[in-house]
């Protein structure tokens, strides 16, 4: 076993990675935007990347850098699919709120009610075709909570 | 010389339970497809089993005095606890092939008969497939290599008894009789499995596989009360006083299940255990100690089996209904059997062997021969009942030997054989015996009085046995022709699915007696079972048999003296007291049943309004708390992912902080 | 690096990777063919050719090497392709959807299947964390294409969200015990204490921080073991999707989520070695929590799948009270309830998939009712499974029960710890609460009168998978001596220790080991 090289920056380093976990699950906990719940799901594993970083270099060896790249490629594959979920249900519902998706519970429950609900968007027109160049039509901005 | 190779028998030898087992789970899963088709698999089951029986008999008999110590055959194991580990093994010997061979026969010819007895009925899938699974039980029992593996088959058939006697539920009567053989069953199993464990105890190399049982050194006290208690369980089954009260009920029960389970195999399940025990104990007691508590056991089985045979011999007398006749004859010939199980001697090691062994084979004879033509006469029975709407009454039905030739001969040539008369089987068996029961009387020791009094009830009850049968038969057959009015105008004779069943079974019943009898066939082969003292040739006791055949002739002149004089309907002391079995039945009532109904009814007060109040309110509490828990699961995700942050927060406190 | 142990080490592992090669080829060339039945047949041919592998591989001495290649491992190598073949039965019918067509079903089958069997032979966090993955991201693709309306697509996406979270716990964690150990190697586990120096603890005092790790990890595994506080997801994405699914991932993931928890503790070293005295009341919690809740809520249930899913949970439970005992008999009672367990819930799912018709669909417990009238094979599938799940004499749920307390009792004499005998109690108690709610759906299948049309099934293909079910539930109970000595291995597990190759293929650790030698 190689032995822990002489390294101050540690603590730094995952007192970072800690704060960036955190961050991360409080925001999975706190937004109801899925797209952004995921984000922060992948926040979290960008703490974790960054302990492992760390840590390699403190114990002066490479495997905590070889498994970030795993990590790495795991994410990417998850963002893929994701992305592809997140879309499908938001053609479905038209709306990227995840607490609309309660329908599966426990049949003596009620559903749980927004008791502050966003105002719904205004009505849009269909999206005209773009142009063959040029800007696309000016999009509101998406309302959320949190 | 016809032997099969091992591995022959090793894929066979399961099958003679299986195939039977495998038909009635077909029929079980499949009946209300099948319909009235459901009798085929069934049938065609048991002709395989059948066969594949007689094929291992004749490889054992092939196999001459050479047979294996040990031919048993290992498939797996079944449960290990602690230290006992039982396995599924099968055990081919003499007994076990013999028993297996007549057992699915008879069933073959039975389930036959059935086909056409139980047509209409709409229970007719379930009857069969109770009747497959009752084979396939009954096969398992004679062929397993240890107790538990015997209890299996002992307990299945108990269950295939239960259903079928109840099977027509909806009577009162049968539910009744159902529940009640059960139970007094169920009193014997209990003893059964209490010997089980006394050995279980008492053995040093653990097994219950027969063969370590029979080569373990029991202590005298031990092998007397395990005795005991495999006896009480065998007088269960096998209905000999004091638990024989359920066998007469039992004939509740379609009448071929009568022929099938409570005269030809279930209920010699008791004699089959004793015979499979006895021998090879009695030859490895050695001290004068184990003698003794062989020959304690012995005389008790010798007092149960003749008070039954002379008690039921004489309720036979009193009953008027044909079916009740032949149940209390099958008592009183199962009573004989235990009285050949009780013939012994505790003078020498080797006389013991030499006698218990000869007691057993003579037992099994007539076990075997008793099979067949007691079969025969219950399904003669069931084809006058099939003739006469169901009416068995014999002070309503007569002079039927016109009107149901063929039934009229089959039931003559079982009766005859019954009443023990030559050259039909009943006399040769009946007569062995008596001959071992004079051995025992002859041969001295302690025991030799009780025998000799033995003997002499046996005579007498052979008397009384052809004065009931001759007098059933007469009283049905001969006299003036009484039709019963339920039979309605097309009283006729049964349909052949019905009447070749009896023809086949007649022959047998007719003149196995003398084909292994007298040449000592059977005796021969019978005690060539590993364990067993190998039989030795003597002259046919030509005195003996004379007595005995005089008994029974005395007996049916008697019958043929009576006549035509039915039993008068006035009540009368006597006839009344044998028709009623005695008043056993009212003694049990009122000093069991009665008393024990009311502390039942007692606890079953405390039980619902104390106890199960209590237990209610315990019972509630998961459905109180899975109630209260459930708002847990609302579906919302973030919900769903705080609850998990929050659990594992809590686990970290725990862990961290309070250490 | 020479070539030559890289093509050695793959060679070992050929099974999982071949089935990993052969689900990437079935995405790839799914566009082409569309016959549904090529596929299947494709699929089994697959997961035989991985299951003959393995048999003719199995117990020999010299395969040694990278990978862990004894007791646990082989057990959870062998189980994943059994039940893939179970598993492709339910999957094989032809659905309505469009979707249905293609293989993508059976190639994300083929690949949780490779996954299970990765995560059990697993040397490496890295490899684990991998294995897990390669279970989880099928279920994901399973989840979206088992069912195509609302249900289904809210199943999937819970699933996902919380399966990511719950990795993100799990990698937190194992970002620690590299940082403690210096090393991503499972054997390293032991080696925690002597090489942390960042840390300031007394000797002999558990470090918090290894506490940490430990639960973090545990947070990650306990989501696919689906234990109480980690189970929330399990009803909800049941009842959402196809039964063939749904038996999937009651199966595949909880049978990886066992595997990573053995390699994680030790698998089976005496007394938990690697993490110190923590575990065994960590798991007992975790186990006595999930048990309970799981059939507490099962009381109330209406719907089959969610009923199941409860069922799944408290059977884990039993499965976790086995492997807290902590003895190596614990870790083989595990294995043979997991084994148990998986046949008899796939079992229920197939007589589910088989009835699962569009017209009339069977979701509520009343829908069974009078099953054994119309389709009596089905039933008595049904009943098999359902007394196996209850725990009954004559099958390997009551066989794996025993084995259970018996090693409960048994570690609380040995290490004279009432606690134990608790857990012991409170088996009993649940096994007791629990039969009221299988009796309820056994009741109706048999006592009861159809109540309306019946379903029509599509194939009879998953009935057979449910007969094979139901044979192997009678078969482990009626003579469980024929299965035990195959788990015999699986107690031995690390009584031989796998050798430490410096050289590692695959592995992060040598890709570690190329870069580190790249250089000179």
């Amino acid at each position: 076993m190689i032995p822990p090289s002489d390294y101050p920056g540690l603590s730094q380093h995952l007192l970072v990675g800690a704060v960036l976990f955190c961050l991360g699950l409080v925001g999975f906990l706190a937004r109801r935007n899925m797209i952004l719940a995921f984000l922060n799901a992948e926040l979290m594993v960008q703490g974790v990347a960054l302990n492992f970083v760390a840590f390699s270099r403190y114990r002066g060896n490479l495997e905590g850098q070889s498994f970030v790249l795993f990590l790495l490629t795991v994410a990417a594959c998850e963002a893929a699919i994701a992305m592809a979920l997140i879309l499908v249900l938001y053609k479905n519902r038209g709306t990227l709120d995840v607490s609309v998706w309660q329908e599966l519970r426990e049949d003596s429950l009620d559903a749980v009610e927004d008791t502050d609900p966003l105002p719904l968007p205004a009505a849009q027109a269909p999206m005209p075709p773009l142009p063959t160049a040029g800007l696309g039509p000016q999009q509101p901005e998406e309302l959320s909570r949190v | 010389m016809f032997e099969l190779s091992t591995e022959t028998l090793w894929l066979l030898l399961p099958l003679i339970p299986g195939l039977p087992l495998m038909a009635a789970a077909l029929v079980a899963i499949f009946g209300h497809r099948l319909g009235e088709r459901s009798h085929l698999p069934v049938l065609l089951a048991v002709a395989g089993s059948a066969i594949f029986g007689f094929l291992a008999l004749m490889h054992v008999r092939g196999m001459g005095a050479h047979q294996a110590p040990n031919a048993v055959f290992n498939y797996a194991n079944w449960f290990e606890a602690g230290n006992l580990r039982v396995d599924w093994e099968l055990r081919l010997d003499s007994l076990s092939a013999m028993m297996a061979a007549m057992v699915s026969f008879i069933s073959l010819w039975i389930v036959l008969f059935s086909a056409g007895y139980m047509h209409g009925d709409p229970g007719y899938p379930r009857y069969f497939a109770a009747v497959g699974l009752f084979v396939g039980a009954m096969n398992t029992l004679v062929l397993a290599n240890n107790l538990p593996l015997l209890f299996l088959g002992w307990e299945g058939v108990g269950v295939c008894s239960y259903l079928l006697i109840g099977f027509w539920f909806a009577k009162p009567e049968a539910a009744k009789a159902a529940r009640k053989a059960f139970l007094v069953t169920r009193l014997g199993d209990v003893a059964l499995l209490a010997g089980m464990i006394l050995l279980y105890r008492a053995g040093d190399p653990v097994g219950l596989s027969y063969d370590t049982i029979f080569s373990h050194h029991y202590d005298a006290t031990t092998l007397y009360w395990a005795l005991v208690c495999l006896g009480i369980g065998a007088f269960g089954k096998s209905a000999q006083f004091p638990l024989h009260v359920w066998l007469p009920d039992a004939m509740e029960g379609p009448t071929p299940v009568s022929a099938l389970i409570h005269a030809a195999t279930m209920v010699t399940a008791g004699v089959y255990l004793l015979a499979r025990m006895l021998p090879p104990l009695a030859g490895h007691a050695v001290t004068a100690a184990q003698l003794e508590s062989i020959g304690a056991f012995q005389d008790l089985v010798l007092v149960s089996g003749g008070v039954t045979a002379l008690l039921a011999a004489l309720i036979a007398l009193g009953q008027t209904d044909l079916k009740r006749i032949l149940a209390y004859s099958t008592l009183s010939q199962l009573g004989y059997m235990f009285m050949a199980l009780g013939a012994g001697t505790t003078k020498g090691n080797v006389e013991c062997h030499s006698l218990a062994s000869a007691a057993a084979a003579a037992a099994v004879f007539h076990l075997f021969t008793h099979a067949f033509f007691k079969a025969l006469l219950f399904l003669s029975a069931g084809s006058v009942m099939h003739a006469m709407g169901n009416v068995l009454d014999l002070r309503r039905i007569g002079g039927l030997r016109k009107l149901l030739p063929i039934t009229h001969i089959c039931f003559l040539v079982g009766a005859l054989a019954l009443a023990g008369l030559p050259p039909f089987s009943g006399f040769f068996s009946k007569d062995g015996i008596l001959e071992v029961l004079e051995q025992g009387a002859h041969s001295g020791g302690s025991r030799g009085g009780l025998q000799h009094a033995m003997l002499w009830l046996g005579l007498i009850t052979a008397g009384l046995t052809g004065l009931y049968t001759m007098r059933a038969y007469l009283l049905t057959f001969w006299g003036k022709e009484r039709i019963p009015e339920e039979a309605g105008h097309h009283a006729h004779e049964s349909p052949a699915v019905m009447t070749i069943p009896l023809a086949v079974l007649a022959v047998p019943a007719a003149f196995i007696g003398l084909a292994l009898g007298p040449t000592h066939l059977f005796g021969h082969f019978i005690q060539a079972s590993p364990g067993w003292h190998a039989a030795e040739t003597h002259a046919f006791a030509w005195k003996l048999a004379a007595v005995g055949l005089g008994a029974a002739a005395a007996g049916i002149a008697v019958a043929l003296a009576l006549g035509d004089r039915r039993p008068s309907r006035k009540p009368n002391g006597l006839a009344e007291t044998a028709r009623s079995g005695f008043f056993i039945d009212d003694v049990y009532t009122a000093f069991f049943a009665k008393p024990l109904e009311q502390f039942g009814r007692l606890l079953n007060f405390l039980d619902r309004e104390l106890v199960d109040k209590l237990f209610e309110l315990f019972a509630r509490i998961p459905g109180w708390l899975g109630e209260s828990l459930r708002p847990l699961q609302n579906g919302l995700l973030q919900y769903y992912a705080l609850a998990m942050a929050l659990g594992l927060v809590v686990l970290i406190a725990m862990f961290t902080l309070a250490r | 690096m020479d070539s030559a142990r890289i093509l050695d080490s793959c060679y070992l592992a050929l099974p999982e990777l071949g089935m990993l090669a052969a689900g990437c080829l079935f995405f790839l060339l799914g566009t082409m063919i569309e016959n549904r039945r090529f596929w299947a047949v494709a699929t089994v041919i697959v997961l035989g050719l991985a299951l003959v592998f393995q048999i003719a591989e199995a117990n020999d001495p010299e395969t040694s090497g990278n990978w862990l290649l004894h007791g646990a491992a082989t057990f959870f190598r062998f189980l994943g392709p059994v039940l893939g073949l179970i598993g492709t039965a339910l999957l094989a019918p032809t659905g309505s959807g469009q979707a249905r067509r293609g293989p993508e079903d059976f190639a994300c089958l083929l690949v949780a299947c490779a996954g299970v069997g990765l995560t059990g032979m697993a040397p490496d966090l890295v490899v684990l964390f991998l294995g897990l993955e390669l279970v989880s991201i099928p279920v994901y693709l399973l989840l979206f294409l088992g069912k195509h309306d609302r249900q289904g697509q809210e199943a999937a996406i819970k699933y996902f969200l919380l399966s990511v979270l719950s990795s993100a716990l799990f990698l937190f964690g194992a970002s620690y015990v590299y940082g403690m150990t210096g090393s991503t190697r499972l054997e390293g586990l032991g080696g925690i204490h002597e090489n942390l120096r960042w840390s300031e603890t007394a000797p002999g005092e558990i470090p918090a921080a290894r506490t940490l790790a430990l639960l973090f990890l545990l947070a990650g595994v306990g989501f696919k073991i689906t234990a109480a506080p980690f189970h929330f997801y399990a009803p909800d994405v049941y009842q959402g999707t196809s039964p063939a699914v749904a038996g999937l991932i009651s199966t595949l993931p909880k049978a990886a989520g066992l595997a990573a928890l053995l390699r994680l503790i030790g698998a089976g070293e005496s007394a938990l070695a690697p993490f110190g005295g923590v575990e065994w009341s960590l798991l007992w919690i975790l186990a006595v929590a999930t048990m309970t809740l799981g059939n507490l809520l099962a009381l109330w249930q209406n719907n089959l799948h969610r009923l199941l899913a409860y069922s799944g949970i408290a059977q884990g439970g039993y499965m976790l009270a086995a492997v807290s005992t902590g003895g190596q008999a614990g870790i083989g009672a595990m294995a043979f309830y997991l084994a148990a367990y998986s046949l008899m819930t796939l079992g229920v799912f197939a007589v589910l998939a088989y009835l699962n018709d569009p017209d009339c669909p069977v979701k509520r417990v009343d829908d069974l009712a009078g099953l054994f009238r119309t389709r009596p094979i089905a039933a008595l599938c049904l009943g098999v499974c359902f007394v196996g799940l209850i725990g009954l004499p004559l099958t390997s749920g009551f066989y794996g029960k025993l084995l259970i307390l018996k090693t409960s009792i048994a570690s609380s004499s040995s290490q004279g710890n009432s606690l134990f005998l608790v857990l012991a109690f409170f088996i009993v108690f649940n096994a007791a609460i629990s039969a009221w709610y299988y009796l309820g759906v056994l009741t109706r299948v048999f006592l009861r009168l159809p109540l309306g049309p019946q379903a029509k099934p599509i194939s009879p293909l998953p009935l057979c998978a449910a007969v094979a079910c139901s044979i192997a539930t009678l078969a482990g109970g009626i003579v469980p001596g024929l299965i035990e000595p195959y788990l015999r291995p699986v107690e031995k597990a690390t009584a031989q220790s796998v050798a430490v190759d410096a050289t590692v293929v695959v592995t992060a650790n040598g890709f570690a080991g190329a870069i580190e030698q790249a250089p000179e």
